[in-house]
C-alpha cells in the first residue's frame, strides 16, 4: 500500500477513536460545526473546542480585561484610609512595614514618610454596606452596585515587566502563554472572521512604562492563539488593505488561484498544514472585510459617544477601545485585553492621576453600563486592575499637595464586574495603612482560576504538555473565589 | 525611569533598502512584524524548537506587505526579460514556478496560471491606473520597456506562486 495512503487511515481511525469517547453525540455535533474535521484533518479553532471544552455549563462567554499599566495608586481610587489623614508626614512604622524589601528608588530615601491621599471619597449604594470610591471616580462609583471590589490582591513580582507577565501567564519569568492565548486554545473562536483574542492598547498621560508583543504572545501554545493587535493609526491590523490597483474581486479571483493550487499539493503530500493555510487565507480574507466593519463607527448613535465621552470618537484613545471592546463582545470574540498606560506616578501622583482617571472614567462605566443594556453584562466578565499597588509612604518630596508612591505588591485592588460574578459586593481588607492585607488574601493564580471558572473551565484541567510536564495558565497554585461567584 | 532611546525608526532607501533579513534592526519590545508574524522567537528566552504556525496575520503579511508586493513585481520584470519573444507566456509562467518552487509546474498548474494571467491581462487592459497602482510599490525602478497591462497581470500572477503553500513553506 502507498505509505501515504496508509499513513493517512490510521490517522483517520485514531481520530474516530478519540472522538467516540466523548460520545457518538459529541463525534455527530461535532461533524455538524466542523465538517472539514470529517472529510481530513481539521485545521484551526471550530467553534466547540476539541478538547470537549467547557468542562460545565459557563457562566461567561467572553472576558474583557482592562489593564492599568504602571499600577494605579489604590489608596487614591478604592482603598479608603481616611485615619491616615493623622499621620501626615509620619514615618511608616517597622511593625507595618516588617522588613518588607524597597525597591532601589526609595531604598536611598532616609525617611519613609506617610502620604496619605489628598482626595475626598465617597460613598456608593451597592449590595452590602456601599462602596467608597474616591471623587477622582464618579462615574465608576455610579456602577458600584454592578462592581465586585476585592481590596486583598497580592502578587510577588515588583517591577513591571515581571508584573504584567505574571498577570498575563502566571508565572514573572516569560516563555508562557498568556491568559487570552489559554482561552483561545480552550474554546476556540465564537466568531470566525475576527480574532478570538484582539489587544487594544492606550496612551496615558503619566510616567509610562513599555509593553511588549510577549503579553499577547502564545508560549508554547500554537501561534494562532496569540493576540491580534489592532493598531490605532492606519489598518487597524497590519496588513489588512489590499494593494493599491486591487479590487476585492482581484483579489478573491487570486486567493482562488491559490487555494486550487495548494489543493493539488495537499492531494500530493496529505500534510494536514496545507489544509490550515487555506483556512487562515480564508479567514485573513473574511477578515479584511470584518474588521473595517467592526471598526467603522458610523452606526454608533450620537448618544453612544454622549455615554463614552467624546473621546471616545479618536482612535487610539481609552474611550475608543472601550467602545471597541464593547463590539468585539458583541461579535462574539472571546478575549479582548485593554491596555491604558501611565499609571506608574512615582512622582507627581496628584496631578497625573488626575489626567488618568479622566481619560479612564467615564469610558469603563460606560461600557459597563453598555454591557447591561444590551444584555451582554452576564455572560461578559470585565476585569479592572494594575499589576500591583503603590506605597503609603512618599517617595521623593512630600508636601501638602505633592507626593509619588512606589511599588507595593503586598496588596492592591481590582475590580470584577459582569460574567456570572457577584454583583455590588466588596472582598477583602487591608490595615489600616494599607500596606498588609489582613482579611481573604486573593493571589493571581486565584484571580485566574476564577476567570477560567466563570468561562466554564476547570483550571487545573486545562493543560498543555510542554517540556515533558503539563502546564496550565494558574500553574500549581490557584484558588476559585466561590463566594464571589453566582 | 531611564527610557530607550530607539524609538524613532527611520526607514533606510536605496539600495540600503534590500540587505538580507539578518540585518534587521531587531527592537525586543517591537518585533519586525514580518519576522514575528512567522513565529521568530522574541529573543528573551532559549527556544529549542520554533513552533510552526498557520494564521491569517501570516495570509495577510504575505499577500498585502509592500515587501512582497515589490517582491512580485521584480519576479515579474525577472521572468519577462529572461524569457524573450511575443508568445512565450506559458514559459514566462513556467519559469515563475520553477523560481519558486523548484519543480515546473504540472500541465493543469499552468492552465490555472494562464487563466489568472488571461483574466487578469484583460482587466489591467481596461484599467491602466490600476496597472501602474499595482506596480508602484517598492524603490526598485519600474521596468518601462515591458506593456504595462502584461506587466501588470505578470505581477499578480507573482503575487499567486509566492503565496503557494509549496513555495513558503520548506518541508
Amino acid at each position: 500500500m502507498d505509505p501515504v495512503e496508509s499513513y493517512l487511515r490510521n490517522l483517520t481511525r485514531r481520530q474516530f477513536f478519540a472522538r467516540s469517547a466523548r460520545g457518538a453525540g459529541a463525534a455527530a455535533l461535532g461533524s455538524l460545526l466542523a465538517p472539514a474535521a470529517m472529510a481530513g484533518m481539521d485545521p484551526g479553532n471550530q467553534g466547540l473546542s476539541a478538547l470537549g471544552l467547557p468542562h460545565f455549563a459557563p457562566k461567561a462567554k467572553r472576558v474583557i480585561f482592562l489593564h492599568m499599566c504602571g499600577a494605579p495608586s489604590q489608596l487614591d481610587l478604592f482603598d479608603y484610609k481616611p485615619n491616615l489623614q493623622t499621620e501626615f508626614d509620619k514615618d511608616l512604622p517597622d511593625s507595618i512595614r516588617m522588613g518588607q524589601r524597597i525597591t532601589t528608588m526609595t531604598s536611598g530615601q532616609k525617611r519613609l514618610p506617610v502620604a496619605p491621599s489628598i482626595f475626598k471619597f465617597r460613598k456608593y449604594p451597592n449590595n452590602q454596606d456601599g462602596l467608597w470610591v474616591s471623587d477622582l471616580y464618579p462615574h465608576t462609583g455610579s456602577v458600584a452596585h454592578e462592581l465586585c471590589v476585592m481590596y486583598s490582591l497580592h502578587t510577588d513580582a515588583i517591577n513591571h515587566d515581571p508584573g504584567i507577565t505574571f498577570f498575563q501567564t502566571g508565572n514573572q519569568q516569560p516563555g508562557r502563554p498568556c491568559m487570552g492565548s489559554w482561552i483561545s486554545y480552550g474554546l476556540g473562536s465564537a466568531n470566525n472572521s475576527l480574532p478570538t483574542f484582539v489587544v487594544l492598547i492606550s496612551q496615558g498621560y503619566g510616567n509610562m512604562q513599555a509593553l511588549y508583543s510577549r503579553l499577547w504572545g502564545s508560549g508554547f501554545l500554537p501561534s494562532e492563539h496569540q493576540g491580534v493587535q489592532f493598531r490605532s493609526a492606519g489598518d487597524p491590523v497590519l496588513f489588512l488593505k489590499d494593494s493599491k490597483g486591487m479590487r476585492r474581486q482581484d483579489r478573491r479571483r487570486m486567493l482562488d488561484a491559490v487555494a486550487t493550487l495548494n489543493r493539488k499539493e495537499f492531494g500530493r503530500s496529505k500534510d494536514a498544514e496545507i489544509l490550515a493555510r487555506i483556512s487562515q487565507y480564508e479567514m485573513a480574507y473574511r477578515m479584511q472585510m470584518s474588521v473595517p466593519e467592526l471598526t467603522d463607527l458610523n452606526d454608533e448613535p450620537e448618544e453612544t459617544f454622549e455615554l463614552y465621552g467624546p473621546d471616545a470618537k479618536k482612535p487610539g484613545t481609552f474611550a475608543a477601545n472601550c467602545l471597541l471592546a464593547r463590539r468585539l463582545a458583541e461579535r462574539g470574540v472571546r478575549f479582548v485585553q485593554l491596555y491604558h498606560r501611565g499609571w506608574d506616578a512615582h512622582g507627581n501622583l496628584p496631578r497625573e492621576i488626575r489626567e488618568q482617571c479622566r481619560m479612564t472614567d467615564r469610558p469603563q462605566a460606560a461600557l459597563i453600563k453598555d454591557l447591561r443594556r444590551r444584555g451582554l453584562l452576564d455572560e461578559t466578565l470585565v476585569i479592572w486592575g494594575g499589576e500591583f499597588g503603590r506605597t503609603v509612604y512618599c517617595q521623593g518630596a512630600l508636601s501638602k499637595d505633592n507626593y509619588g508612591r512606589d511599588h507595593h505588591p503586598k496588596c492592591f485592588t481590582m475590580w470584577m464586574a459582569g460574567g456570572g460574578v457577584k454583583p455590588g459586593v466588596t472582598w477583602g481588607k487591608t490595615d489600616d495603612y494599607g500596606y498588609n492585607i489582613v482579611e481573604n488574601p486573593v493571589s493571581v493564580n486565584d484571580l485566574h482560576a476564577t476567570m477560567l471558572n466563570q468561562l466554564g473551565i476547570n483550571h487545573e484541567l486545562l493543560t498543555y504538555k510542554f517540556q515533558g510536564r503539563r502546564f496550565r495558565l494558574t500553574d500549581v497554585a490557584g484558588k476559585v473565589l466561590t463566594p464571589l461567584v453566582t | 525611569m531611564p527610557v530607550s532611546n530607539t524609538r524613532v525608526f527611520k526607514r533606510d532607501t536605496g539600495d540600503k533598502l534590500y540587505r538580507r533579513g539578518m540585518y534587521t534592526f531587531w527592537k525586543r519590545s517591537a518585533p519586525p512584524p514580518q519576522m514575528a508574524n512567522f513565529d521568530a522567537p522574541t529573543r528573551e528566552y532559549c527556544v529549542a524548537l520554533r513552533s510552526v504556525t498557520n494564521t491569517p496575520v501570516q495570509a495577510l503579511t504575505l499577500v498585502n506587505d509592500e515587501t512582497y508586493l515589490e517582491i512580485a513585481r521584480v519576479l515579474a520584470a525577472r521572468v519577462w526579460s529572461e524569457v524573450q519573444g511575443d508568445e512565450a507566456i506559458d514559459e514566462r509562467l513556467g519559469r515563475m514556478f520553477r523560481l519558486a518552487t523548484g519543480r515546473s509546474p504540472e500541465t493543469d498548474e499552468l492552465e490555472v496560471l494562464r487563466s489568472s494571467y488571461e483574466f487578469a491581462l484583460e482587466r489591467y487592459r481596461e484599467a491602466p491606473e490600476d496597472a501602474q497602482a499595482l506596480l508602484s510599490y517598492g524603490e526598485i525602478e519600474r521596468d518601462m520597456e515591458i506593456d504595462l497591462a502584461e506587466y501588470a497581470a505578470l505581477t499578480i500572477v507573482a503575487n499567486i506562486v509566492l503565496n503557494l503553500d509549496e513555495t513558503v513553506t520548506r518541508e
